[in-house]
């Protein structure tokens, strides 16, 4: 009986440190692994094709406001069509200053259908320089 | 050693796409919300990554990771192909967005509704106007 239990425990102290040494060598492989990704990072090129270069550039281009776009989507129509109507050009007929301007905005108007901030701004633009109610 | 540079900045190259791909349609998805919740658009939209159209490839075409960018417009009723066509143009008129959209692999824009069959989508190549500004 006594000889039995020694014995267990003696392959159960055998196993143990077979599944240590396992251990240690998918530790070792993991930091081998990480040194090897780490040296890569640090001494890392920078590509130089043409196709990084269009995506970097791109990609600077700076950030889209996306709220202005939401906002587009829905309501820009509705104010460029009431902006051309009241900008028209022909409804300043006889003063030719005025019609330039109004020629210029309109312009601008068409240009900026769908971005309604510019829109708005171009709104006030108007106003003031038309004498106009928007 | 060439190769496995080349290899190691395609490998860096994809998860920074993943990354920036995620962002826009997070950006877009948090923005569209905040418009419906305050009451400034009535509809709620929301964008997606999902299979593009092959035939509207371009070299920067992700066709394993989806490039069609779709936005789903939830109504509650059918929108009229003016409005759906209203919501493209804004977007394509756009034209860093739409840069964006090429330069991170997607080549379809896909929009429709919660409810009906139909929807419109359009080739993004056709507005990118790369290399015009700056130059």
């Amino acid at each position: 009986m006594e000889n039995d239990t020694l014995q267990a425990m003696v392959d159960s102290l055998g196993q143990t440190a077979q599944s240590t040494t396992g251990t240690n060598i998918w530790m070792i492989v993991a930091i081998v692994e990480l040194v090897i990704i780490i040296v890569l990072l640090l001494t890392r090129k920078p590509t130089d094709n043409k196709r990084s270069d269009i995506k970097k550039q791109v990609l600077a281009e700076g950030d889209i406001d996306f709220s202005n776009l939401v906002n587009s989507s829905f309501n820009a129509s509705r104010l460029y069509k009431e902006l051309l109507v009241k900008c028209h050009p022909d409804r300043f007929a006889p003063d030719t200053e005025k019609m330039a301007i109004a020629n210029e905005l309109s312009a601008m108007v068409t240009k900026n259908k769908h971005d309604i901030k510019r829109l708005e701004e171009l709104k006030e633009e108007a106003k003031q320089k038309l004498n106009i109610n928007l | 050693m060439a190769i496995v540079a080349n290899l190691w900045n395609r490998i860096i190259e994809w998860f920074e796409d993943r990354q920036s791909r995620t962002k826009l349609v997070r950006s877009f998805n948090s923005s569209a919300k905040e418009a419906f919740v305050q009451g400034i658009v009535p509809v709620m939209m929301e964008a997606s990554i999902v299979k593009g159209d092959p035939k509207y490839r371009h070299r920067f075409s992700k066709v394993f990771e989806g490039s069609g960018f779709r936005i789903k417009a939830y109504a509650g009723r059918q929108l009229t192909k003016n409005d759906i066509v209203n919501i493209g143009a804004t977007i394509l008129s756009n034209e860093i967005l739409v840069r964006r959209l090429v330069v991170l692999g997607w080549d379809t824009l896909q929009i429709h509704c919660d409810v009906g069959n139909y929807g419109c989508q359009w080739q993004l190549h056709d507005y990118i106007m790369i290399g015009q500004n700056g130059e």
